[in-house]
């Protein structure tokens, strides 16, 4: 009984031990071959990385002079599209039209687009917003504070807006173009007031002078000087034939924020001038080529509104800092005339 | 055939330990540029590589897309750029390697997309600014791919026509590559990595096999030269009694052609007395080395060995027969006694008179003498060394002791007699020159004279060495002589007391030593001899004692062997010419010790310088001895 139970696990046993052996040999042999190797990527970062690089963001700048420079040769803003959007669009547009009105004599504002500043935000999501503080032009004009958006991720980033810095002004440190900035929500409230409110209550600055209830958050500016002034000018002009009104709205959404190094945001945003003029007698000959030809009167005996576009780029302090906002850069353009 | 299985297998795992190390570096080795391609389906115009693809397997990939008859279009972003430009968009993720050669491959439809498009709508919506194009794109897009050229998000772009490819550095950061056929046909994906091939198995594969060869190669050597030469070829051991074997042989001899009747009943006496570990141990030297030799083709030494062979057999018996004579005079202490059956060997008497031992030392000498003197003096004369070489080693173990005891019953018994004897040995010994005629007598005349002499010696000796042991007055002057000459101590103890005893010559053992010896050929035994001599005269004696005397029989020997050195050559010379039994016996003990001690040395001398037999040698030593 014995012999033959053992006969019988004999050959279980060798073939256990064979197949012990055939799997260790396959394994041996398979440590040999390599593994493929796996995909090992960098982590996804807790912050989004720069959404540019210098590099991209220069490319940026380039495309959109050279898109500027067939616009400006050609003073037709047809092409312009492809690279300005918003009121940097708009205002250049005007500007053709007043170039090509005036003949030449009033040609569009120089837009240098070598950045001297480049603050890149950083996000994956859109739109996008980078901001560019350009060089001082040749015509030794102030730097400019260009915005470019992207308003998605098939879209190209656009020049949306350029403001001309304000004499004096010293622009608030931000974070370098490889580190990028956090973009700011337009009811951001992390700042002295959201970009929203720092847009409405400027406007109202705007209108009413000292008078507004805001006026203390905004001591006066090289900008509300010059519109107040342009206001009073239009005003003792008109004085004898009509009565002028001025106000200024915030563009709704078209504001944008990066946030500074010391937490308070660089807020551009975009305001719509209207002057009314309403006649009381007579008429008003527009001798202005650009009313003229924006209106496409030569006069007017009803009224006559005038639309400018404006940017205002303002620094924002963040909450419980400074009580000011200071006004960086600011676009004042007439881009519509209207007149009956 | 272990062995060559051992080395068969060792050969083999060799030859594949070689044979894995080539093929990892040759066959094996992995692809220099490793490539591996993505092909997805028809219906694919879109790919995308998941963040870490790309620098999946080496540092700068070389990327190449090709679409039969399709602008093709390669860009590199940031993962979150790339899937968010996708968008909704069917594509096609690659998300790594399935093998070496195939990329892996998923239908993607990423949910980060989805937000990209909705926001750029309403973006677009809020804005309100002019954006016919992007609708335009959107509507195109449906129909075929989307175009991402010229997008500010790509790091690197590259456009072409059917094919296109572009280089992408390993750069921080997770990156994605957008890989689109504009056209009608799927584009084919191929990312191509330098590798740094290593073959680290090469070397180590190829050191391990040849160690397995070499080894192999010696174990197949080993067994080659083994079956070539036979299973012994190497050494064999020098140190084996083959000496031993031959004086006993020509003991044998010497007892067959002597008194083979006497030399039978010894061994028949044996019987009785259980042989000593070192008899034991010789015999079977001998039978070994006599098998050895007798397996040994070459030579013609096999004639000689079967003539050994016999020889030995006899030489065995007789060593038993010493043995037992020496066993007997140990135990009994009654060297005399057994003495004499030897020495009356072979006649049953003989033993009957051993019986008497206790009572009667002097009878039993008696008895041996009558028979013993005559045959032995002549059978000894002639084998004497052989013979003698086989009775002493025995007796030298068990001598002593019983040497003690009998001796006094020796003494006692041969005391009428040993006296008159007694002092002539002294008188021998009292010079060299004296003894010298003493033993002359001895050899040439009778074994009673010399019996008388040597036998009274022995009686002495064997008195003398219990002497020595025990109290006996001999004692410290024996010490001396054996200090002086160690080699010979133990003869000189035995040989001195006689002296002493009654002579008390310092010189004088010497001298009768001589006498005794002059047969003797060989000083060399000296040494060796020379406690065994002691002893062996007791057993020994036994059997020249017969021929002497009762007592003497133990006495003669142990005088003789004492003797025998090489101080004994002169006088040797004489006696040993004629050397009747007593002085040949008595030498022919330490004589084929030295015999045997010489033969060893001779046999590996002769191995040394490769001469074909050890066996011969012992021979030629006998003969010359048979001759003289």
């Amino acid at each position: 009984m014995t012999a033959r139970t053992t006969g019988r696990t004999r050959p279980v046993r060798r073939r256990l031990a064979g197949t012990a052996v055939a799997v260790v040999a396959a394994l041996g042999l398979a440590a040999c071959a390599n593994p493929v190797p796996e995909p090992a990527p960098d982590a996804a970062p807790a912050v989004p990385p720069p959404a540019l690089t210098v590099a991209q963001s220069t490319s940026v700048l380039d495309q959109v002079g050279a898109v500027l420079a067939a616009g400006d040769a050609a003073l037709d803003p047809a092409g312009l599209d492809a690279r300005l959007t918003g009121p940097a669009l708009a205002i250049r547009s005007a500007e053709y039209t007043r170039a090509s009105a005036t003949g030449g004599e009033r040609p569009p504002v120089t837009l240098p687009m070598t950045a001297q500043t480049t603050i890149i935000p950083d996000t994956d999501t859109w739109p996008r917003t980078q901001m560019v503080v350009t060089e001082q032009p040749d015509d030794l004009q102030a730097p400019l504070l260009l915005v470019l958006q992207q308003e998605g991720p098939r879209e190209p980033y656009r020049l949306w807006s350029w403001s001309r810095l304000g004499p004096s002004v010293e622009m608030p440190l931000t974070a370098t173009p490889e580190e990028g900035s956090e973009p700011v929500a337009a009811d951001d409230d992390s700042l002295l007031l959201s970009p929203n409110e720092a847009m409405a209550q400027y406007a109202d600055v705007l209108t009413n002078g000292d008078a507004s209830a805001a006026a203390a958050t905004f001591p006066a500016d090289f900008f509300r000087t010059a519109i107040t002034e342009a206001r009073n000018q239009t005003v003792a002009s008109l004085q004898a034939v009509a009565s002028v009104t001025e106000t200024v709205a915030p563009e709704q959404g078209a504001v944008t924020a990066l946030r500074t190094a010391d937490g308070g945001a660089i807020v551009v945003g975009q305001l719509t001038t209207v002057t009314t003029a309403t006649l009381s007698q007579g008429s008003i000959t527009l001798n202005d080529p650009l009313d003229a030809a924006l209106s496409g009167k030569q006069s007017v005996s009803a009224n006559l509104v005038r639309t400018w576009t404006d940017v205002v780029a303002m620094y924002v302090p963040p909450a419980g800092g400074a009580e000011t906002v200071t006004v960086l850069a600011a676009e004042h353009a007439r881009t519509a005339v209207t007149g009956e | 055939m272990l062995q060559r299985l051992i080395a068969a297998v060792l050969g083999v795992l060799g030859v594949a330990a070689i044979g894995l190390g080539v093929a990892s570096a040759t066959v094996w080795r992995a692809d220099d540029p490793l490539v591996a391609t993505a092909e997805p389906g028809d219906g694919t115009r879109t790919l995308v590589t998941d963040p870490g693809v790309l620098e999946l397997a080496g540092d700068p990939v070389t990327v190449t897309v090709r679409a039969e008859g399709s602008p093709v279009v390669l860009a590199v972003g940031r993962d979150t750029d790339v899937t968010a430009w996708v968008g909704s968009d069917p594509y096609a993720r690659v998300t790594g390697l399935s093998d070496w050669h195939t990329l892996a491959t998923t239908a993607g439809a990423d949910p980060a997309a989805t937000p990209a498009p909705s926001a750029s709508a309403t973006e677009e919506g809020a804005a309100a600014s002019p954006s016919p194009s992007a609708s335009g794109e959107a509507t195109e897009d449906a129909a075929t791919a989307a175009d991402p050229t010229g997008n500010d998000m790509w790091v690197v772009e590259v456009t072409g026509e059917d094919t296109a490819t572009l280089e992408w550095p390993a750069q921080e950061g997770r990156w994605s590559l957008l890989a689109v056929s504009l056209g009608d046909t799927a584009p084919v994906l191929d990312l191509s990595w330098p590798q740094t091939v290593t073959t680290p198995w090469l070397w180590p594969g190829v050191a391990l096999g040849v160690l397995l060869l070499a080894v192999a190669a010696v174990l197949l050597v080993r067994i080659i030269r083994e079956r070539r030469e036979g299973p012994d070829a190497g050494w064999t051991d020098v140190s084996t009694g083959t000496l031993a074997t031959v004086p006993l042989p020509a003991s044998a001899g010497s007892p067959g052609a002597g008194m083979p009747a006497g030399a039978v009943p010894v061994g028949t006496v044996t019987p009785g007395a259980p042989l000593t570990r070192r008899q034991l141990r010789e015999a079977e030297a001998a039978a070994a080395a006599a098998r050895r030799r007798g397996g040994r083709t070459p030579t013609g030494s096999v004639p000689v060995v079967t003539g050994a062979t016999p020889v030995v057999t006899g030489a065995t018996p007789v060593v038993t027969g010493a043995t037992p004579a020496a066993g007997d005079a140990a135990p009994g202490g009654d060297g005399p006694q057994q003495a004499t059956p030897r020495a009356a060997g072979q006649p049953a008497p003989a033993q009957p008179t051993a019986p008497s031992r206790p009572g009667a030392p002097g009878q039993p000498a008696a008895a041996a003498q009558p028979t013993a003197p005559g045959q032995r003096s002549t059978p000894t004369g002639p084998t004497g060394s052989g013979e003698a070489a086989a009775p002493v080693r025995p007796a030298a173990p068990a001598q002593p002791a019983p040497a003690a005891q009998p001796a006094s019953a020796a003494q006692r018994a041969s005391a009428g007699q040993a006296p008159a004897q007694a002092t002539p040995s002294p008188a021998a010994t009292g010079r060299p020159g004296t003894p010298a005629p003493g033993t002359a007598t001895a050899p040439g005349g009778r074994p009673s004279d010399p019996a008388a002499n040597t036998a009274a010696g022995a009686a002495d000796t064997t008195g003398a060495v219990p002497a020595a042991g025990p109290d006996a007055e001999p004692g410290p002057r024996s010490r001396r002589l054996a200090d002086r000459l160690p080699w010979r101590r133990g003869r000189a103890a035995d040989a001195h007391p006689d002296a002493p005893a009654q002579a008390d010559g310092q010189d004088a053992p010497v001298s009768p030593a001589r006498s005794s010896w002059s047969p003797v050929p060989a000083p060399g035994t000296g040494p060796t001899a020379g406690s065994d001599a002691s002893s062996p005269a007791g057993g020994t004696a036994g059997a020249p004692g017969t021929t002497a005397r009762p007592t003497a029989p133990a006495a003669p020997a142990a005088a003789a062997p004492t003797g025998t050195p090489a101080p004994g050559a002169p006088p040797a010379a004489r006696p040993g010419t004629t050397a009747p039994a007593p002085g040949a016996a008595a030498g022919s003990a330490p004589a084929d010790e030295d015999a045997a001690t010489r033969a060893q040395r001779a046999d590996a001398w002769r191995r040394m310088w490769g001469f074909p037999d050890a066996a011969p040698a012992p021979q030629d030593d006998d003969t010359p001895e048979e001759g003289r």
